[in-house]
């Protein structure tokens, strides 16, 4: 199945912060699974109708920030979800990352159980 | 470092007393796309041509690496109303070492195109096709496009895009791209190079520019709205 990506012109954020917020939501909604290869570079940048070198950046940003993994000449791959922070790093960066996901909903004026429900359906009620 | 594909040195062209390019030392490089924008009469074309050696510099050069070879395509240069596409192609692949059949070929599918159609009796936008599927089948180590899909619609401008990344990702060549059109900057482009009244007046990434402003196009109609400040240095 093909990467399922969208690119939006002349949007607040550049084409790579796209693809690769698009590629991690992929993965955190399960339609990526670890180990699980994605297109090559010239693949996906044919799809999308977008400068390869982008393209290959977006997957470095990824590569550097754990999400994936590449294998030299065979491509780039889901990486395994592994603890990799020390127990107050990983507190830490997860009260950010909520932190943040209330800011972002804040002006939707939703109850708390409708962010937890939404949170869970990302989650795939795993 | 990586490897300089052309190098400028104090280039500069005037056409009688006009000045048309100002004096400018520009690198550009291998695998890399430079969308080259700026309003009509900023010096774009000068520069392409120059590149392209189709016009010869008034002052400065220009230095290439060797075994390079440079494709072109201008939007107001065509092929003769009466050539078929099979006589464009016999006519290329006897003439020149480098031609690719089945690029050719592969490029006039992506636009839905048939040899035994004649060059006149196409649209706009098969027009620009034939003479990119032109361009790519020369394996050009340099690519010179000026306005290559001016005027044309947007499903023929999709065919242009996927002809150019599919070839751009295997030749790794210097892309020199000629727009106005904010989306293609967007799509292509590594860096930009903004040009106004035959001076190149900005250049960087595309992504810092981006970075820099709410959205891509306010960037550019930013550096758009710059006036150009600089001392009149004429090219004697």
């Amino acid at each position: 199945m093909p990467l399922n990506i969208h690119i939006q012109n002349d949007s607040a954020q550049t084409l790579t912060e796209q693809i690769c917020q698009q590629v991690e939501l992929s993965i955190a909604a399960a339609n990526l699974t670890p180990n699980e290869a994605l297109p090559s570079v010239r693949q996906l940048s044919v799809q999308l109708k977008v400068n390869p070198n982008t393209v290959a950046r977006a997957y470095q940003q990824l590569v550097h920030k754990g999400s994936l993994r590449s294998e030299r000449g065979k491509g780039v791959f889901v990486a395994e979800c592994r603890a990799k922070f020390s127990a107050s790093e990983t507190s830490t960066r997860l009260q950010t990352a909520a932190q943040r996901f209330v800011a972002d909903t804040r002006h939707l004026a939703l109850s708390k159980d409708a962010l937890l429900d939404a949170i869970s359906t990302v989650l795939g009620d795993k | 470092m990586r490897e300089y594909s052309i190098q400028t040195h104090y280039l500069a062209k005037a056409y009688d007393t006009k000045v048309a390019l100002y004096p400018c030392d520009i690198a550009f490089h291998y695998n890399r796309i430079y969308a080259l924008v700026g309003r009509n009469g900023s010096g774009k074309s000068t520069l392409v041509k120059l590149l392209a050696e189709v016009e010869a510099p008034t002052k400065g050069s220009i230095t290439f690496p060797s075994n390079y070879r440079v494709g072109l395509v201008q939007s107001d240069i065509g092929y003769p109303n009466q050539i078929a596409l099979l006589e464009i192609e016999n006519l290329f692949s006897t003439c020149t070492n480098h031609w690719c059949k089945e690029r050719f070929n592969h490029v006039l599918n992506i636009f839905n195109l048939s040899h035994n159609q004649q060059f006149g009796a196409l649209s706009t936008g098969q027009k620009a096709g034939v003479k990119i599927a032109v361009m790519l089948a020369q394996k050009p180590t340099i690519w010179l496009l000026d306005e290559a899909t001016l005027g044309i619609d947007l499903l023929a401008q999709g065919q242009a895009l996927t002809a150019l990344l599919e070839y751009f990702g295997e030749d790794k060549p210097c892309v020199l791209y000629c727009t106005h059109n904010v989306n293609e900057v967007e799509q292509l482009a590594d860096e930009v190079l903004v040009m106004q009244r035959g001076r190149v007046i900005w250049q960087g990434e595309k992504d810092q520019l981006h970075a820099q402003h709410p959205s891509l196009s306010e960037g550019l109609l930013d550096l758009f709205q710059l006036d150009s400040e600089l001392p009149n240095i004429e090219a004697a």
